[in-house]
């Protein structure tokens, strides 16, 4: 009955926007053979070849998803060259901890991560709402990997790298499935998901619950709800409207009650989006789109702390929560002025508003307007230029330019090398320019009023080589890379200085670091059942440490490989192989020690009821091997779960 | 302006040409007909026009008279052909028009005497579509196929003349809108390229979007037969312009007309277009030869320019 009704709604607007194609001729005729089409695949929605990107990417597609097993987001990102990922466990909870090239810590990420083109960067804690993600794994069409800075094409926040999360169009899920996951560890997850349409109209939505008890010896579980609707409406020849909107809920446990100010307790941590993109082609090569999307984040953390020195205050009750509502739109157009000269140009305005009781003042909304643009120019049949640049003003640290400039030479028909030179920037975000702040030269902090903080800068040159074998269905990609990165902002006496005050803490422009490497992964398909991805990166920073152990912030070696292969019609098996060297991540981190972890996946599918089902074994850490993660009570340790999936035939 | 061409000229009336209805294409291949007719007759071979709608008017005793009627359409030749008896019917050419319909026309039974009607179809030959992806793709080998309900009838022509080539088709038959997409995740994963055939259920303005969109995020190129499809995002297009039929069919006129002849065999055209989507190619990491290197091969490899242009041998090559 709900689903009669919903899809009377849908057809009702369908019709509104229908075109006067709707009418279909039954007969064939020459009309087939003179028909005009939309221009589905305009040049925005191209992605570039590898060989031809101003940046070194990495896709994690479908295929890989599935065989990594992984139902933690962040966990993808080991397979990625360069990447190394870890968990912190307190403030928030539990929570991923993503970072290419070190220098990453629970707060400030270095990297710019993307949904379907939002920004999910928090803006007030700063890092990633890894557990805050509205759908499954399964969700996910692809994930295209900047490694590298990319400002003037993936925005504001384009640091270190990007990690850009492409969700499924509604049309590629159609009909009805579900899921459902057990295992130690309290895993236990669940996804409904029913997708529909009628012409032009497709809509698929998503609705689920993920938990787990986080590390063993640690109050760390997470507990979400979470739901997601998507509409992919083609709204007439050269329109295509996108409409997403979304929630979660949910609590992580937090506080290891060692102290009185930090009581076992659960923090509640709510978020929703809405998102309307709007696409337009004048042409195949000339298409324009406008996208707005809000985002709410709101972390309640209130409890009350009785004082042991004066018990006769009574309960001090603390609010260690806050609230981000993010407002972002953004313009791009990309055209083709000839077959060899491509541009895309375009403009956001975001504003950032932000509040944290515990700061006790209230906290401007920050203001980030920027102007990009990129040309493509491919100067012969083996050279292609990419220029580009970003001008970014905010009202936090003033206007800056990040500009760009890569060339791609292709020497022969399957091999190429890259030369890239690029500046990117990244703004504080708002508790980092919060309350007073020092500013100064590097090693020598002073006081100085809000708003004096700089940006982080980098200044990346990268070498890379693509070797891609169509007939042997592999590629090879090795980048080799020399990065200043300057003014890192960090808080002054996190670490070696227990005296320091606990909270606020100032932040200060106080380190710089210098990354070189080498880094390289192994891409090969010899054929659609088998697949192997070999990913490895040797990496030195050298910095001076003056306030973070930036030097050693990630490991020297990492060796990640992925193999993966189907059996028959029925049959899945992979597993995964990490070899990691020690770091210790930036922050008020431990030092992680050197490990190995093997996962492992078998799944078999099945003819069902109208439709098909799988039960897939997944193992975490098969061989139990305890490593630590962002602190010494992080212990890894095997975990395995089981999971039932039935989905309805086409 | 076609009310102008619509006066009919005197008793010496030589040429009729019937348009579906009076869009530009039509009135393209009319432009090049002439073009290719200038000159005969001394310039002066008079050359009547009218749309299918206002053919009525025209009286059977007029309508008689014409050496040679040039239906440009379907609809236009199911027009012509439902006009009166095979005596009352002169020669007749149909441009612009999908064998399929053709061959469920109305036809005037021949009566072992000369053939009346004939067609220089606007589809192109399965075997050159099958040429076509060998010489673009040569590593691809297995073609998925979407047919619907008016191209499902070419599945065993497609396998045989696939087999010839060493291709795996695998088809995927769908008979509405809403089995698009389930069909296409079956078949995309199973296939090295996908080739679309005309058919008004499974390829319209209302599938292409979501079938070129899936094709592509399962990477899977596609092969189209319009130059609309091509411009969408297919990879490839194979396809013969209405310049080009008019062109061609001029010729047919020409022997006809100068009594070189009479008419030929229904057949494919021999004048064809290749369009490679150079931004699609790129994207997908593809390098493919030019248009100009495929046309060429495709062209070469037709060899004797009459005998093989009869369209499918002797089954479908002559009226029914």
């Amino acid at each position: 009955m709900l689903r009669g009704t919903a899809g009377g709604i849908f057809r009702a607007l369908c019709c509104i926007g229908a075109t006067g194609n709707s009418v279909v001729a039954q007969e064939l005729s020459e009309r087939e053979f003179l028909a005009e089409f939309p221009a589905v695949l305009s040049a925005s929605r191209l992605r570039q070849d590898p060989s031809e990107t101003p940046q070194a990417v990495t896709v994690i597609d479908q295929a890989m998803i599935r065989a990594s097993g992984a139902r933690e987001f962040a966990e993808l990102f080991r397979l990625v060259p360069g990447f190394t990922v870890s968990y912190a466990t307190y403030v928030k909870g539990l929570q991923p901890i993503v970072s290419y090239h070190g220098l990453g810590r629970e707060f400030f990420s270095r990297l710019q991560v993307l949904i379907d083109g939002r920004s999910i960067n928090n803006a007030t804690l700063g890092g990633v709402d890894w557990s805050e993600f509205p759908f499954a794994p399964e969700d996910i069409d692809r994930i295209e990997v900047i490694r590298g800075p990319s400002n003037a094409t993936h925005g504001i926040g384009a640091f270190l790298a990007t990690i850009n999360f492409i969700t499924k169009y509604a049309l590629q899920q159609q009909g009805a499935e579900a899921s459902a996951s057990a295992g130690s560890g309290g895993v236990r997850d669940g996804v409904v998901r029913f997708g529909g349409g009628a012409a032009g109209f497709d809509y698929r939505l998503v609705a689920g619950h993920r938990a787990d008890d986080g590390f063993d010896a640690v109050n760390d579980s997470r507990r979400r709800n979470f739901a997601t609707a998507r509409a992919d409406w083609q709204a007439g020849p050269a329109d295509s409207v996108l409409l997403q909107a979304g929630a979660t809920d949910g609590s992580n446990g937090v506080g290891s009650g060692a102290t009185a100010f930090d009581p076992r307790r659960a923090v509640q941590l709510t978020t929703s989006y809405a998102q309307a993109k709007w696409e337009h082609s004048f042409n195949p090569a000339n298409s324009l789109y406008v996208q707005a999307y809000w985002y709410y984040f709101r972390l309640t953390d209130q409890y009350g702390v009785t004082l042991p020195q004066v018990p006769s205050a009574g309960q001090v009750s603390i609010d260690a929560g806050s609230f981000a509502r993010r407002s972002d739109i953004e313009v791009q157009q990309t055209f083709a002025a000839s077959p060899n000269l491509r541009w895309v140009w375009g403009g956001s305005l975001r504003e950032d508003v932000t509040e944290v009781p515990s700061l006790y003042a209230a906290i401007r909304p920050l203001h980030v307007e920027r102007l990009f643009g990129h040309v493509e120019w491919r100067i012969s049949d083996r050279l292609l230029a990419n220029a580009g640049a970003m001008i970014e003003n905010n009202t936090l640290s003033g206007s800056d330019v990040a500009p760009q400039l890569a060339l791609n030479y292709q020497f022969t028909s399957e091999q190429m090398l890259r030369f890239n030179v690029s500046r990117a920037l990244r703004t504080p975000s708002v508790i980092e320019n919060q309350g007073q702040f020092a500013v100064g030269s590097p090693g020598s902090p002073r006081e100085g009023p809000a708003g004096d903080l700089l940006p982080e800068t980098i200044l990346s040159r990268e070498i890379s080589y693509v070797g891609q074998w169509p007939d042997r269905h592999a590629t090879l990609d090795v980048k080799i890379f020399d990065d200043s990165v300057r003014d890192l902002i960090d808080l002054i006496g996190t670490r070696d200085n227990p005296g320091a005050t606990p909270f606020p803490k100032n932040a200060v422009n106080g380190d710089s670091a210098r990354e070189r490497g080498i880094e390289g992964q192994f891409l090969w398909r010899p054929s659609a059942q088998t697949l192997l991805s070999l990913s490895a990166t040797w990496l030195d920073i050298d910095s001076a440490d003056r306030l973070d152990h930036y030097s050693k912030s990630a490991p020297r070696g990492t060796v990640h490989l992925l193999a993966s292969q189907r059996f028959g019609d029925a049959w899945d098996a992979s597993v995964t192989v990490h070899r990691q060297g020690a770091f210790r991540a930036s922050g008020n981190s431990e030092p992680q020690r050197a490990f190995s972890r093997v996962d492992a996946r078998l799944a078999r599918q099945f003819p069902m009821w109208r439709g098909e089902g799988e039960v897939a074994a997944t193992f975490e850490n098969l061989f139990d091997s305890h490593y630590t993660e962002y602190r010494l009570n992080d212990v890894a340790d095997r975990r395995a779960w089981l999971t039932f999936r039935y989905r309805t035939s086409p | 302006m076609l009310l102008a061409w619509l006066m009919p000229s005197i008793a010496s009336a030589q040429v009729l040409a019937v348009l579906s209805d009076e869009s530009s294409g039509y009135q393209a291949v009319v432009a090049e007909l002439k073009t290719g007719l200038r000159g005969l007759r001394d310039g002066e071979l008079p050359f009547d026009t009218v749309t299918a709608a206002r053919f009525a008017d025209v009286d059977a005793a007029r309508f008689s008279h014409y050496e040679l009627v040039v239906s440009v359409g379907l609809a236009a030749a199911q027009a012509v052909t439902a006009r009166g008896g095979a005596a009352a019917l002169p020669p007749t050419l149909c441009l612009l028009i999908p064998r399929q319909g053709f061959e469920k026309l109305a036809l005037p039974r021949d009566n072992g005497a000369e053939r009346r009607v004939t067609a220089l179809f606007i589809d192109q030959p399965l075997s050159r579509q099958l040429d076509l992806l060998r010489l673009a793709l040569p590593e691809s080998h297995r073609v998925g196929v979407i047919l619907g309900p008016s191209s499902t009838s070419l599945a065993d022509e497609l396998r045989a003349d696939a087999n010839a080539r060493s291709l795996d088709i695998a088809p995927a038959t769908v008979s509405e809108r809403a089995a698009l997409y389930p069909a296409l995740q079956g078949l995309l994963p199973q296939s090295d390229l996908l080739l679309l055939l005309p058919d008004p259920v499974a390829i319209n303005a209302d599938t292409v979007y979501g079938l070129l969109l899936a094709s592509y995020r399962a990477r899977v190129p596609v092969a189209g037969f319009s130059e609309g499809l091509l411009k969408a995002g297919s990879l490839v297009a194979l396809f013969s312009t209405p310049q080009q039929q008019g062109a061609e069919g001029a010729e047919i006129a020409r022997r006809l007309l100068a009594h070189d002849s009479g008419l030929p065999a229904p057949q494919y055209p021999r004048d064809f277009t290749v369009r490679v989507n150079a931004s699609v190619a790129r994207s997908l990491g593809l390098r493919m030869p030019t248009e100009q290197e495929l046309q060429t091969a495709l062209g070469a490899r037709r060899g004797d320019v009459d005998a093989p242009r009869e369209a499918g041998g002797a089954t479908h090559g002559e009226p029914p």
